[in-house]
């Protein structure tokens, strides 16, 4: 760090080292408590703004929309993103892996799977809700509405005024 | 609840499940009643509020309370889990990340996709498909002089909403500061880019590479051999890379192609290659001779009865030669023909050699493959009722729709230049607008415009969440969009004149940063304020003394968000430090001002 920037650098260094050490305690709606580092904390945007603000970081922070088995996963991932700061091209690739392998375990349980993603944007963890809307997003691309209903149990509530309504606007697209 | 009539799968976009084309020949008709008569787009006509509170088969409109009654009953039914279970917000963010035809495509899954993905708020967050065309228009600059203006026409039938939830807020890019007269040249997924005369000096212009949809501009530096210059073509692809790519191709006194220079958005610069299409002989491209991009590759068409293809590093050169029908050498104007892309391949459209009265459509399916395959002929019969047109004189196909057979066209019809589309699987056509410019050929760039509202990849951030690892990838159009801060974007634009040291200095503070991307914003940006100060000072001073040199995006972004970290830490309140940055914040107004 440059000398030069002045006290302000230094009083932000200072507040940095003593974040970096602190740990942050997480309660899921069915009051199990996680202990995270502030690093991976800070990976939610909410919870960052919320120790931003002076808030109660010793009391924790609880979480009355999420689970416990949801939290654990979501803290996986923001424990890898957040405590590991990737410099290197192996470490990089290495936190790609992370993201590959991780979703791959998420895509085979599609309930867990939006739990996850209903968590990430609960928390804003931009990384996390980008991660899991692809994932969905990739699931659903080449499938027609019939296909989605039945794979998604989607109740059909177009009635025919809509479909002729839907045919009209889309007669040349 | 039951439903016993069949779901309909989509509509139209399959060929199988559309009624057969008709027959019976359809008459053109250029009547100005038509005008509304095409819908293409997701979403609902802003004309129509009756229609997006009618549902349920109930035609007439409800009360409130009945909507939150039934919204209720919606809300408390029991879901069998599922994607339905999920908040619209993420419904949106999911449909955010398909392409534009499978949106459009999900409508008819339920009611409630259908109006998430109808609703006027979410039209900048999903994607488009093809919206309108961008002409340029020559309005009065004063008594003697015509300057040219673009001019947007959207394809449903004009754009009636507020401003706010416009596609094309500003069509004739008044955003643009400091120019006279701006010509489109050219127009590719939601860029556009534009030769623009500077209001003074009057002989000076620019490449300026614009994006509509989000106000965003770039100018482009100057080619070295402009005077070589054939003809320049924008190639970007959000899906591929959020990089553009701007190609000049050169030509000797001849004619002859001798190289190419290729601009990148990711280095700021334009690099020279030489001409690699070596399998055949000399290539020639015209002026105005359409490109496409399709599959990470720009393509032209050669005089020499072949499409010619180069990709954004200039290292693969590639030539796809023609089927002999689809020759059609005219001996002044070269192939009378049209390349476009639909629905991902090359479409290539000729008028045939000895019937200059047909059209034949081919497509190259497998793009490696270099195999044609021979799709449709349409005689100029079915376009305009007779035969006697001919491609490039009386009329010029303009433009091929991204999702769909159709092809859109421009002729001379009574004085006035129309604009129709032909559906080639249905031999409908529908007329879509009138090109307003009164001194308009149909040789004039009519430029096929999808917008693209690229911010909304990436989510709104807070000020103090400003990541430096975004900073790498800012001399990108597609990555200015990330900070929020209004004035420094001017500035931004204003001091872009060239791309000096300190431009190349500040791309690689911007790939130091990247490495440490989870650090907190204040670390990257502050240690070099000092250091940034100073080179603002000297700005400051050149602006006084007229002499105005550059910062490069980086640079200022680095300000900005210094500002911001000041803005919403104590250090703002600490004397040292402050000072350059209330240097900086009456820098950055006082431009703001300048360039309003």
């Amino acid at each position: 760090m440059a000398s030069g920037s002045g006290a302000a650098a230094a009083a932000a260094d200072a507040e940095e080292k003593e974040s970096g050490s602190r740990m942050i305690t997480l309660t899921s709606n069915e009051g199990k408590a996680f202990v995270v580092t502030e690093a991976s904390a800070r990976q939610s945007a909410t919870i960052r703004s919320m120790v931003d603000d002076g808030g109660c970081v010793d009391k924790g922070f609880p979480l009355p929309n999420v689970d416990s088995k949801t939290l654990a996963r979501v803290i996986q991932y923001s424990d890898e993103h957040g405590n590991k700061e990737p410099h290197t091209v192996d470490e990089r690739a290495a936190l790609a892996k992370f993201d590959r392998d991780f979703i791959a375990e998420l895509d085979a349980d599609k309930a867990f799977l939006y739990d996850v993603t209903m968590a990430a944007n609960y928390l804003h963890i931009q990384g996390l809700l980008a991660l899991t809307t692809q994932c969905v997003a990739d699931t659903i691309k080449g499938k027609t509405p019939e296909e989605i209903r039945t794979a998604f149990g989607i109740e059909y509530d177009l009635t025919a005024q809509d479909e002729k309504e839907i045919k009209e606007e889309d007669t040349h697209a | 609840m039951k439903h016993n009539q069949r779901p309909i799968d989509g509509p139209y976009w399959d060929p199988e499940k559309r009624p057969k084309p008709s027959s019976r020949l359809q008459k053109p008709n250029h009547s100005p009643k038509l005008i509304y008569s095409i819908k293409i787009g997701n979403f609902l006509s802003p004309r129509s509020p009756q229609r997006r509170r009618r549902r349920r088969g109930c035609s007439r409109p409800y009360s409130g309370d009945q909507t939150m009654a039934m919204e209720l009953e919606r809300a408390t039914k029991k879901r069998r889990g599922g994607i339905d279970d999920l908040p619209d917000d993420l419904i949106v963010e999911i449909l955010s990340r398909l392409p534009a035809k499978s949106v459009c495509r999900f409508k008819c899954v339920s009611w409630r996709w259908r109006r998430l993905i109808s609703h006027r708020d979410h039209r900048k967050k999903l994607p488009h498909t093809l919206s309108g065309f961008i002409s340029r228009y020559c309005g009065p600059l004063n008594d003697d002089e015509l300057v040219s203006i673009p001019h947007f026409d959207s394809i449903d039938g004009g754009e009636e909403d507020e401003e706010e939830h416009r596609l094309v807020p500003d069509p004739s890019l008044s955003f643009l500061l400091g120019y006279m007269s701006i010509s489109p040249k050219d127009c590719c997924n939601g860029l556009l880019l534009c030769l623009c005369c500077k209001n003074s000096p009057r002989d000076e212009s620019d490449y300026v590479v614009c994006n509509t949809a989000t106000q965003r501009w770039i100018i482009l530096p100057e080619i070295d051999d402009y005077d070589q210059l054939a003809t320049i073509r924008l190639c970007f692809d959000p899906a591929l890379s959020p990089y553009f790519h701007v190609f000049a191709i050169l030509e000797d006194a001849d004619g002859r192609i001798t190289g190419v220079e290729i601009f990148s958005s990711e280095t700021g610069r334009w690099s020279h290659r030489e001409n690699g299409w070596v399998d055949q002989d000399d290539h020639m491209v015209r002026p105005d001779a359409k490109s496409v991009f399709v599959d990470g590759m720009v393509n032209f068409i050669s005089f020499r009865s072949a499409i010619i293809a180069v990709d954004m590093e200039g290292k693969k050169w590639k030539t796809i030669p023609f089927l002999e029908q689809m020759n059609c050498q005219c001996f002044c104007s070269g192939n009378l023909a049209f390349i476009g892309q639909s629905q991902g391949h090359l479409y290539y459209i000729n008028s045939r050699n000895r019937d200059s009265s047909i059209l034949s459509v081919w497509t190259l399916d497998d793009y490696c493959s270099r195999q044609w395959s021979f799709k449709y002929n349409i005689s100029t019969s079915q376009l305009f009722g007779w035969t006697n047109m001919r491609l490039e004189r009386e009329y010029n196909l303009i433009a091929i729709h991204p999702d769909c057979n159709m092809i859109f066209y421009v002729s001379r019809d009574e004085g006035q230049n129309t604009l129709p589309s032909y559906d080639m699987d249905r031999g409908e056509i529908n007329s879509i607008c009138n090109i307003r410019d009164p001194f308009w050929n149909p040789w004039d760039p009519c430029l096929p415009y999808v917008p693209v509202f690229m911010e909304n990849r990436i989510p709104p951030q807070k000020s103090s969440s400003f990541l430096p690892k975004r900073l790498g990838r800012n001399l990108s159009l597609g990555a200015i969009k990330i900070s929020e801060h209004g004035p420094a974007e001017r500035v931004k634009e204003e001091c872009k004149e060239g791309h000096g040291n300190i431009n190349n200095a500040g791309a690689g503070e911007g790939e130091d940063a990247a490495g440490e991307e989870a650090a907190p914003p204040k670390e990257a940006a502050e240690p070099d304020l000092a250091m940034l100060s100073a080179k603002m000072d000297a700005f400051l001073a050149g602006r006084e003394a007229d002499a105005p040199t550059s910062f490069s995006e980086v640079t200022l972004d680095k300000f900005a968000s210094a500002i911001d970290c000041c803005a919403c830490t104590t250090c703002f309140l600490q004397p040292p430090s402050s000072r350059p940055l209330l240097n900086l914040s009456s820098f950055l107004s006082s431009s703001f001002l300048l360039s309003r």
